[in-house]
């Protein structure tokens, strides 16, 4: 059996579909017309996307003018500049051009994010708001997008705006501004102006996506309870292990770095107390030995990395911490012959530490405390070496951090 | 670009720039843009259309071919240009948009803005006012147009707040027309109303409306000068039209007779706002632009080469004041056309 007039049936169903597809485009042009005069450019923007379900036929020009058309009274300049941009890769008309250029000397393209913080989103506003009524659907097309999905990426008219209480400026030449709202309060640096080189761009160009986030610095506040643990040491003359609990407060800043990364810098007081032991063995309380408790009063200082997943924040990084330690007991060997073996468990003993390691914990904080700050709590653990001992401790606190 | 230079009895004719334009018919009504660097005009074809043109001018010429407002019905598979109507064009002052009447096929009358950004000229929204609308004019501030309605099946003067196209707030409610509005500087408006077969010259201010000037025969397309009107007047009956203005409590002086009454503008004013211009029914003294202070103190004329001169503008660019006026040629067109001329020499 011959495969050729086979070959042939599917070639003539194929070109017979594209013709169809062309008639059905043809017949939702005309839709699109209709809908047109009555100014319902919602219709008009459905069936111009139900032309981009084809898969053989390709729009005409008429038919992306007329969705930039539609877009443009929807307030959607990004589509304009699309459709506009699809339709120029098909025909280079002149009106055509200048209106596609047109779009970068009034709007610019930017980027505007409401995070969930926000129990009500803000409203984005305009110092002066343009007398073009193009504009002004894009303003209020921008303003539903953020109300709707805490987020717009599209093009604005140039002006000064406000969201938030924080203000930015998009003007001629702006590309791909970030903005990330913040409550009022919040740091001022929430605006990230990524400008490039404007430029037409070829046949379905879409718009840079940004490269940053956010970026800034803020306040942040740990204030919790910790538990310490020294290890034993091997070295004779040293202090024998020892432990307790207290308080680990931290102040510092966050400084974020992009996306969801940031730095956190931190100092602040360490304090352990662990209660002391009395000598039970005979005779050793008649030689003046009592409990003596531990004290632990540290300085440390803090730099982590952190990463955020959402209102989570996880965080390493390395830790130094000074501290002035008073505990009982003291590692002895053979040489120590001033305490017999029952005794060196009861010495008291003094002295300082200066610990490095590392340190890292997990933040929860999705409540506002206040305006510009989060709360939450976090849990924190580390391990400090000063070479003669490990020293660990964990931590569970109560956060404050600028948003 | 034709330019065209007589010397006829020693006196030194205007050197007139003709405004070419891709259509045939009567240039009318050119108003200048603000900064002087466009100039928009009417072509009237007389088949039921009327075409507004947009020309880029530099140096008192025209730099290219002018820019036609169409409504977008006419680019579509829907009619054609036949009845479609695009006129009566004013100037935002701040943004410099374009706002002009258009209508199609007999349709609604209604007001579009146009950018010249190349989108199509955008509509005021049904939804916002309906019925037909005209008389368009700016606050000096460019936030407010002024226009007339007939929604309530009578003109009346409507704003609307240009910061969002949506705040409308009726002037007028009266059982008559209102036509003609004009905002001065101060957000006062001077309009005309039709009643008892007249039309009379009203104020607005501070919300309250009062009558201004009134008389026989009609007064009508006002336009402030100061705190006066300046307008037109047909009180001595026959059909000829004077200019007159008037500082309120029904007292007015006449300034020029016998005018050739405008297709549609206002008096036209200097820059300075000191000189009023007009062109004269009188054939011998039509072959001149006329311009007359407005407190009536002197009168000279812009001799050009063409007759049955009118509908003159007036704009300053660059310190040059220039006249843009219509006229017909001496022999040949039967078309009135679009011509500029520098007039400060004449004016300063």
């Amino acid at each position: 059996m011959s495969l050729l007039p086979l070959m042939v049936i599917v070639q003539t169903a194929s070109a017979a579909s594209v013709e169809e597809e062309q008639a059905e485009m043809a017949r939702i042009l005309e839709d699109m017309k209709q809908f047109r005069e009555n100014a319902n450019w919602t219709v008009v923007e459905k069936r111009y996307l139900q032309l981009s379900e084809f898969k053989k036929a390709q729009p005409t020009v008429e038919m992306h003018l007329l969705g930039a058309e539609a877009a443009s009274n929807l307030g959607n300049v990004a589509a304009v500049h699309e459709r506009l941009g699809l339709a120029l890769a098909l025909e280079g008309s002149d009106k055509t051009r200048q209106w596609y250029e047109s779009i970068d000397a009034s709007y610019a393209p930017v980027t505007i994010k409401v995070p969930k913080k926000f129990e009500t989103v803000p409203e984005l506003t305009i110092a002066m708001m343009p007398f073009f009524p193009d504009q002004q659907l894009a303003l209020a097309f921008a303003q539903q997008q953020i109300q709707e999905n805490r987020k717009f990426q599209g093009y604005i008219p140039f002006g000064e705006y406000t969201i938030a209480g924080s203000t930015f400026t998009v003007a001629q030449g702006d590309r791909d501004i970030v903005v990330v709202a913040k409550p009022v309060g919040a740091a001022k640096s929430d605006v990230v102006a990524d400008k490039q080189d404007s430029g037409i761009p070829n046949k379905g160009n879409k718009q840079q996506k940004p490269s940053k986030d956010s970026s800034g610095t803020g306040l942040r506040l740990d204030l919790g309870v910790a538990g310490a643990s020294a290890a034993e040491s091997s070295e004779a003359g040293q202090a024998q292990g020892f432990g307790g609990v207290g308080t680990r407060i931290g102040v510092g800043i966050n400084y974020g770095l992009g996306e969801s990364f940031g730095l956190v810098a931190e100092v602040g007081y360490h304090g352990s107390f662990g209660a002391g032991e009395a000598p039970q063995l005979s005779g050793i309380t008649s030689v003046g030995y009592d409990a003596t408790p531990t004290l632990y009063n540290g300085a440390f200082g803090w730099l982590a990395a952190s990463k955020s997943f959402g209102d989570i924040e996880v965080l390493v990084g390395p830790v130094t911490e000074f501290a002035s330690v008073q505990t009982q007991g003291l590692n002895l060997d053979a040489s120590s012959v001033e305490y017999t073996q029952g005794q060196g468990d009861y010495v008291p003993v003094q002295g300082s530490i200066l610990a490095s390691g590392l340190s890292g914990g997990i933040t929860y904080a999705g409540m506002s405390v206040g305006e510009g700050l989060l709360g939450g709590v976090s849990t924190y653990v580390g391990a400090q070496s000063d070479g003669a001992r490990w020293y660990t401790w964990g931590q569970v606190s109560l956060t404050i951090k600028a948003q | 670009m034709m330019v065209t230079m007589m010397w006829m009895m020693g006196i030194q004719m205007a050197t007139a720039e003709q405004v070419q334009v891709p259509a045939e018919g009567h240039a009318m009504n050119p108003i200048w843009s603000p900064d002087g660097k466009k100039v928009a005009f009417e072509i009237n074809g007389q088949t039921g259309s009327i075409t507004l043109f947009v020309a880029n001018i530099d140096g008192g010429k025209s730099s290219s071919v002018p820019e036609k407002m169409g409504l977008k019905v006419e680019q579509t598979s829907f009619g054609g240009s036949t009845g479609t109507v695009t006129a009566a064009p004013t100037w935002n002052p701040v943004n410099k948009a374009l706002l002009f009447e258009g209508s199609h096929k007999g349709g609604s009358n209604r007001l579009y803005m146009y950018s010249f950004n190349g989108q199509p000229p955008y509509p005021i929204p049904e939804n916002v006012i309906s019925g037909d609308l005209s008389w368009p004019s700016f606050s000096a501030d460019g936030k407010t147009l002024l226009f007339v309605s007939d929604q309530t099946g009578k003109g009346d003067v409507y704003t609307l707040d240009l910061t969002n196209w949506k705040t409308t707030t009726q002037i007028t409610n009266s059982e008559y027309s209102e036509m003609a509005p004009k905002f001065d500087g101060s957000g006062n408006i001077v309009y005309t109303r039709k009643q008892n077969d007249a039309e009379d010259i009203f104020v607005n201010k501070g919300g309250s409306n009062s009558d201004w000037v009134g008389g026989a025969g009609d007064q009508t397309r006002p336009q402030w000068v100061g705190s006066s009107v300046i307008y037109f007047t047909s009180e001595r009956g026959g059909g000829v039209w004077d200019v007159a203005i008037s500082a309120g409590g029904g007292q007015s002086k006449t300034l020029a007779k016998d005018i050739r009454l405008p297709f549609r503008a206002s008096p036209a004013l200097s820059p300075d706002g000191k000189w009023v211009a007009y062109g004269l029914e009188n054939p011998d003294k039509a072959t001149s632009i006329w311009l007359t202070k407005v407190d009536g103190s002197k009168t000279i004329s812009i001799k050009t080469p063409h007759q049955a001169c009118a509908e003159p503008s007036l704009t300053e660019v660059g310190g040059k004041i220039y006249l843009a006026y219509t006229g017909l040629p001496s022999e040949g067109s039967n078309w009135r056309q679009l011509h500029i001329v520098d007039v400060t020499d004449k004016l300063k």
